[in-house]
């Protein structure tokens, strides 16, 4: 009763839910990216043990954030944080070009899951502030996003210390996001 | 892959060295690798060290300094091609895992912090005693990452001497669980402080309780008898260890069953979309914690589930359904129990039947097809499962007793809404965990009376009832008639029995069934086979009875109840929880006067009893008095020698 009214209300004036999931290797600023969103400021994150989840408000739309660990033996727990996602936000570390690689195999293997088929694809290419960091043109090609067929895809480059592009990469997802997911 | 029930995921090889503890184990939580088990004393456990170390750094570690988590392994009889396990050593198989993990934020770690944590692998299932310890132990690691420290703390934790501990037949120990005195069974524990006092008291005071005399009182009362007191030296520091000497197998640590409930008593109220005959005896409004018990005695996969919360509260509502549904009457709970588990183990977890597990990640929330029922200890929700399966035959009898409508409308609660109604009151006015429990095995005792007086009525040829059952088929050699559980009239009995049937049937499918059969089977002769003498207590406390029936059961409880063992069996029917002696002194003040001299004499036996005094001394002035002027009349009697002191 009380969730049919919160939907009711919710459609009336046109705020949205989305659940998303953020994942990427270990050290490449998913808590950072999370608590930025979260709180509007930088905060010095330690390693995610598991899981982090927080729900954070931009332009209406409530984004439910499931921010995952990324160590490689942590890895195969991310598909249990599959069902019901509508977004995928994959975090790179622009400026780890020795891992690229990696990333590329972990972001493939997550979007053929069957549970993701249907999901948004936003990258940040994080980490903008560091020398050398690769530009968006170069991520894209690193991650082989061309190769994708059915996709919506969207790489946006990102400083999580500081918080640009943050809001950018959300503005793209609530626009993309179909209005009715039902 | 094992899936066989519990030991799926680590087993430890048995030893036969009687040791306290028999493993110290270390994780950390790498941050490139992700958590790892960093050392293991005495030995290595075989298996999956993955998982061990998952289990040892709970989900959000790093979000809080300090957490705890429990975890159980299982041990591989020694000889491998041995499968079936007795379910009488099921218990013994067992290593309780009490673990603390710590974050440290520090700018000298790489990415600014350090989660560590250390686990006392033990055969108690008593493990909170070892918190204190495993607290000093750990900020000893943090300064000295060194296995030493490991090995110092095996060393001081096995040399505990408990030689001394007494121990209790289940009688007993019923009693020391369900009463609060101090000093129960004194006599037994060797406090050498105190046992010339008590032997010299004795001699002095023989019928008086020793606890009258001043100066034992003072040193009795700082001694606790539900607790056996030794101590451990750890790094010169003497750690006085409190060891309960009253727990069961399914009581691991101490939980605090409280929280849990008065979660899900405020709960808002809400009625299931999702019914299942096992679980919803009341439709869709059946209280979510009728619910809740159901599914444990049916044993449904349950998850507790606490986002945002401490691994350390979700094991707490393990432990406590565990516990509390156990009541050290049924058993095998913690047998299926995952106290702490998270996502790395669903796999497997999810074939466990009837698994009872604590998680903090929300993400379970979304997989219904991975539980029955999903308890939220945030909002107190209690949730069926929409994919629960349905049981194939809905029953063996299948037939309802005839119970006449309009009577119906006239019965009182049953009894589960009856135990609801008990809960609330006590749960709002913060009655002690002690009370708690006493109520929960109340009902649980009932819940078993029922069954087999349902199994009675039906005709089923039933394990519960016969020679080695509750209670005789025939009540052959019965001095005073009647079993089982108490009802007012037979139309609230078959109105109760019809209530429960389905929760009947699907117990019966369950381990923990086999195992009270089992245990039922292989139990010590009773003290008093002669009579119900639990049934016949019951209809004091329960029924409008005429002089004459009462007169009946005092005069018979005078004549059966006479040696210690028949008057500990007496008195585990008296729980302070329902007042004590009270029914039995309610026969001081017959209208027959000779069974106010058999209550009499009944009461003299419990005063003399070396735990019944304690429950002497808990009676009214009122009582005593009264008490005391039959007992004077009677020594009257005596001493003019006359053949007996009824004659009018």
């Amino acid at each position: 009763m009380g969730n049919t009214m919160a939907r009711l209300m919710a459609r009336m004036f046109g705020s949205r839910e989305i659940r998303l999931i953020m994942l990427g290797l270990d050290a490449a600023g998913k808590t950072t990216i999370l608590f930025r969103l979260k709180l509007g400021q930088g905060v010095t994150t330690i390693p995610t043990v598991g899981f982090n989840v927080e729900s954070v408000t931009y332009k209406n739309v409530r984004f439910n954030v499931w921010d995952v660990g990324g160590q490689d033996k942590i890895r195969p727990l991310w598909r249990h944080y599959y069902t019901g996602t509508q977004g995928l936000i994959f975090v790179v570390d622009s400026s780890d070009r020795k891992r690229i690689g990696e990333a590329k195999q972990e972001l493939h293997r997550i979007i053929s899951d069957r549970e993701m088929r249907d999901c948004l694809l936003l990258i940040f290419a994080n980490k903008q502030d560091l020398p050398d960091a690769m530009k968006p043109t170069e991520v894209t090609k690193e991650l082989d996003l061309a190769s994708l067929n059915n996709r919506m895809w969207y790489v946006q480059p990102s400083t999580a210390k500081t918080g640009d592009g943050l809001t950018e990469g959300l503005s793209w997802l609530s626009a993309n996001i179909p209005k009715e997911t039902r | 892959m094992k899936t066989n029930i519990g030991d799926w995921y680590l087993s430890v090889t048995e030893n036969d060295v009687g040791e306290h503890v028999e493993y110290i184990l270390a994780a950390e939580f790498d941050v490139d690798k992700g958590p790892t088990v960093k050392y293991q004393y005495p030995r290595r456990i075989e298996g999956d060290e993955e998982l061990l170390a998952e289990l040892m750094l709970p989900d959000q570690a790093h979000t809080r300094e300090e957490d705890w988590t429990v975890f159980f392994l299982h041990k591989r009889p020694k000889s491998s091609n041995v499968r079936g396990r007795s379910s009488s050593r099921e218990h013994n198989s067992m290593l309780y895992a009490l673990n603390l993990a710590n974050t440290k934020v520090t700018s000298d770690a790489k990415r600014g912090a350090i989660v560590r944590a250390m686990a006392i692998c033990t055969r108690h299932s008593f493990i909170q005693i070892y918190k204190p310890i495993l607290l000093l132990a750990m900020t000893e690691y943090f300064d000295n990452l060194n296995i030493d420290v490991l090995k110092n703390l095996y060393h001081s934790l096995n040399a505990m001497d408990i030689s001394s501990m007494p121990s209790f037949e289940p009688y007993e120990k019923q009693i020391l669980s369900s009463n609060s005195m101090r000093n129960l069974f004194v006599e037994r524990f060797h406090v050498e402080r105190l046992q010339p006092l008590i032997e010299r008291t004795k001699a002095v005071h023989p019928h008086n309780s020793i606890l009258s005399h001043d100066s034992v009182k003072a040193s009795l009362n700082k001694y606790d008898t539900h607790f056996y007191e030794s101590k451990i030296k750890f790094n010169n520091l003497d750690i006085p260890m409190r060891i309960p000497v009253d727990s069961f197998p399914d009581c691991v640590g101490d939980p605090s069953s409280i929280l849990l409930l008065t979660t899900i008593l405020n709960a808002p109220p809400k009625s299931f979309s999702v019914l299942h005959p096992h679980l919803t005896t009341s439709g869709s409004k059946t209280h979510p914690l009728i619910v809740l018990i159901n599914a444990v005695l049916t044993e449904k996969r349950i998850v507790f589930m606490g986002p945002g919360r401490a691994a350390k509260d979700v094991v707490d509502a393990v432990l406590s359904a565990c516990s509390l549904i156990s009541s050290g009457i049924l058993r095998g709970f913690s047998h299926r129990a995952y106290p702490y588990t998270d996502l790395s183990k669903i796999d497997q977890l999810i074939h466990v039947p009837g698994y009872i597990a604590g998680v903090t990640n929300p993400a379970f929330e979304n997989h219904p097809a991975w539980w029955d029922i999903l308890c939220n200890i945030e909002t107190g929700e209690v949730r069926i499962s929409k994919s629960i399966k349905q049981p194939e035959r809905l029953l063996s009898q299948g037939v309802a007793l005839p119970v006449s409508r309009t009577a119906v409308a006239g019965l009182g609660n049953s009894p589960d809404a009856s135990f609801v109604e008990d809960i609330k009151p006590m749960i709002l006015n913060r009655y002690g965990e002690d009370a708690i429990r006493g109520r929960f095995r109340k009902f649980i005792s009932q819940f078993i009376q029922l069954c087999a007086a349902y199994d009675e009525a039906h005709g089923v040829n039933s394990a519960l009832i016969g020679s080695r059952g509750l209670w005789p088929v025939r009540e052959h050699g019965y001095v005073v008639s009647g079993h089982g559980y108490v009802w007012a009239d037979q139309q609230q009995k078959g109105r109760d029995l019809n209530h429960y049937m389905h929760v009947i049937e699907g117990w019966k499918e369950t381990t923990n069934y086999k195992n009270y059969i089992f245990d039922l089977q292989h139990q010590v002769p009773i003290p008093v086979t002669n009579m119900d003498l639990q049934h016949q207590i019951d209809r004091l406390r329960k029924l409008r009875m005429s002089s004459s029936s009462s007169a009946e059961i005092f005069n018979a409880i005078r004549d059966v109840v006479v040696n210690p063992n028949q008057i500990t069996q007496l008195l585990a029917c008296l729980p302070q929880s329902e007042d004590g002696l009270l029914p039995i002194a309610a026969g001081l003040f017959h209208a027959h006067e000779d069974v106010r001299y058999s209550a009499a004499e009944i009461i003299n036996r419990i005063r003399d009893h070396e735990a019944g005094r304690h429950f002497y001394d808990e009676l009214g002035l009122f009582h005593k008095l009264a008490f005391e002027r039959l007992n004077r009349k009677i020594a009257e009697a005596d001493s003019w020698s006359q053949p007996s002191w009824s004659i009018e």
